[in-house]
């Protein structure tokens, strides 16, 4: 006997698992509704009903239409049919494609808005990396080393030129180990050929044995000595970068006990341990954010807000790139500059992680400080050539010499070492880049050293600018503890109502 | 569709309310078709043996389709279970309550399913950087989407 084929339609009750309404095999539903038992188990459902779920459980992106399309109870997958005719396959297929096209452009447009951002500040960095080294070495460098002409440009100074404004400002954050502001410049520049080309086509063959024009004169870098090295004046390149660090660090420390001394304070605890206490925090005050740095959890607490400036104008004399140092108001100031550090860096009140408080207006002045410096270098080089015509002391020291000589061009690699010996020969080519790199090429060392004059010139101005902020902190200390209240007379009170010595 | 969700939950309040509804679980308040709150407790020896939490189911329109926002009462009264997958604002990182609910659940379902997630707790504990989640946690737990990356607990 054939098994009888048992349908949805043959049970007594019909529940469904969705909607849960029942429906009895004699009192049917107007207008009917159609049952299904899609899958193995005993559930069934209200076609309608199942195919809503299947819809709606479809449209959401967690689900994969597997997991949608089986019971929830045995797992049996449900079969779906439907009329899905060849062109609507086609569209569903083109709707694909136009979907995966449409991302295509979203990321292709997204990238070039983040690539032509990322090349603007990429062109203004260079850009101001060119206007930075013709301020610091001098137009007649510029035009040797660099030129107006980007054509002429090494290829090196597309990297070196963008990273300028770069160090500029992290020499100036004091949580950075503190580059010498002008190291990156100094590093590299004196050392790079001559890019200038002959002025014409006539002396292409000239320019081929390095003589421009038949103007300039050759030296040999060869004959150059350990002298020159280290003991030439102005001081080459390698020497200053090999002293800057430790005038720098000799300077902070001198400057420190000089600002104790006239502030009347003693050395905070972590600087006489010699070691930073690491920064925990940054907090920016106008935004009421706060940043911490090693991630740990703490309990959320309102930072309160940052002390206010009291009204004292900063001293005329100041011009914007001196930053009068803050000061918390009501405090008498406890900690003195550090160098010339522009971020007040204090550990916070309550003894707790080391806290940078940071405004919009100390971010701005920071990095507009920083971009400000070769400007100023050049300004302050200016002024120095200008009274040096006046002492030939400073003549000297500044070695001020005039320009128009010829500008020797050094041969290499042709002029290397004749001699056949190949450790001499080796040994000689060495010495030539030991030289190069320490000393400056030799039209480096020709030029009239601009450099020099705005480096010196860029001392005098960061002393002269810690020597204000000093004197801000001092005079507003002073205006603190200077502070009494004026007595009054009680004219407007009773006298009875006072209880007086002799009534 | 509002209809179909009114008396499939009419259907469901019913049942809670009769002899079928699960031991440990109580309807305490129902008084419309879109919050409800239940007390449960874990019964048998485990970790939260005599304590007493509750639950607040939201429903929208579109129940059963769509799952019910359901968290932990935290109030003066009651607090969250302290559990890996209860966050201390009273949300719980359960499957059947996101991706895997399906319309086959119902209330006292959910209510079964939690009350066993309890009853098998090894350690009281709260999740990961419970901290983080309840500081930045939308009112609405469904909004929050979930790793369900253990399937032991």
């Amino acid at each position: 006997m054939a098994r009888r084929v048992l349908t949805v339609d043959d049970l007594r009750v019909k529940l469904c698992f969705i909607c849960r309404e029942e429906e009895t095999h004699d009192k049917p539903e107007i207008p009917p509704r159609k049952w299904v038992h899609p899958c193995k188990c005993t559930l069934i459902a209200h076609e309608s009903c199942l195919l809503e779920w299947i819809g709606t459980a479809e449209s959401n992106q967690d689900r994969t239409p597997e997991s949608v399309r089986k019971c929830p109870q045995c797992g049996s997958k449900y079969e779906v049919y439907s009329n899905y005719p060849l062109i609507l396959q086609y569209m569903d297929m083109s709707d694909v494609l136009l979907s995966m096209f449409g991302r295509a452009v979203t990321f292709v447009g997204v990238g070039a808005i983040v690539f032509s951002f990322g090349a603007g500040i990429y062109a203004m960095s260079t850009a101001y990396g060119a206007m930075a080294i013709q301020n610091l070495v001098g137009d007649e460098m510029y035009h040797l080393l660099l030129t107006d002409d980007p054509t002429n440009w090494p290829f090196h100074a597309w990297i070196n030129l963008p990273l300028i404004p770069i160090s500029l400002i992290c020499s100036q954050i004091p949580s950075f180990s503190n580059p010498v502001p002008l190291h990156s410049i100094l590093t590299l520049w004196p050392s790079v050929p001559p890019v200038v080309r002959p002025p014409s086509t006539s002396s292409y063959l000239g320019s081929a044995f390095g003589i421009f024009g038949g103007l300039q004169k050759e030296i040999d870098i060869h004959s150059r000595t350990l002298g020159d090295l280290f003991f030439s004046w102005p001081p080459s390149p390698l020497m200053i970068n090999v002293a800057a660090p430790f005038v720098r660090v000799f300077y902070r420390v001198c400057f420190r006990r000089f600002s104790h001394w006239v502030m009347g304070t003693t050395a905070p605890a972590r600087v006489l341990n010699g070691r930073r206490q690491p920064i925990r925090r940054i907090a920016f005050g106008d935004l009421h954010m706060e940043f911490r740095l090693d991630g740990r959890e703490e309990p959320a607490r309102m930072q309160p807000a940052p002390p206010a400036r009291l009204p004292v104008g900063p001293p005329e004399a100041m011009d914007e790139g001196i930053a009068p140092l803050e000061r918390p108001a009501n405090v008498p100031v406890v900690a003195p500059p550090e160098g010339a550090q522009a971020i007040g860096a204090g550990a916070g009140q309550d003894g707790g992680p080391l806290t940078i408080h940071l405004t919009l207006g100390k971010i701005g002045r920071i990095i507009g400080g920083a971009l400000l410096l070769p400007f100023i270098s050049n300004k302050m080089g200016a002024a120095l050539f200008r009274l040096s015509k006046h002492s030939s002391l400073l003549r000297r020291f500044l070695a001020v010499h005039p320009h128009g000589g010829p500008i020797p061009v050094h041969r290499f690699p042709p002029s290397f070492a004749d001699s056949k010996n190949p450790v001499r020969q080796l040994g000689s080519n060495l010495w030539v880049i030991t030289t190069l790199i320490g000393c400056g090429s030799p039209a480096w060392t020709a030029c009239d050293p601009v450099w020099w004059r705005n480096t010196v010139g860029l001392g005098i101005y960061l002393v002269a600018k810690d020597c204000v902020g000093l004197w801000y902190n001092w005079l507003s200390d002073r205006e603190i503890q200077s502070r009494r209240l004026k007595d009054r007379a009680f004219d407007d009170v009773d006298p009875a109502e006072l209880d007086l010595i002799t009534p | 569709m509002g209809s179909i969700s009114a008396r499939r939950l009419a259907k469901e309040y019913k049942e809670l309310n009769s002899d079928e509804c699960p031991v440990g679980i109580k309807l305490l308040q129902a008084d419309d078709f879109e919050t409800w709150i239940i007390a449960i407790e874990v019964l048998g020896e485990t970790l939260y043996k005599d304590e007493k939490f509750a639950l607040k189911f939201r429903f929208d329109p579109q129940y059963p389709i769509s799952s019910p926002a359901v968290q932990f009462v935290v109030d003066e009264k009651y607090q969250a279970p302290l559990h890996p997958h209860v966050y201390s604002n009273g949300h719980i990182c359960a499957s059947i309550l996101g991706e895997g609910w399906s319309p086959v659940l119902s209330v006292p379902a959910v209510c079964v399913t939690l009350q066993s997630m309890l009853a098998s707790c090894k350690k009281k504990e709260r999740p990961e950087g419970n901290d983080r989640y309840v500081r930045f946690a939308p009112d609405n737990p469904k909004k929050t989407k979930f790793m369900y990356d253990d399937d032991t607990v």
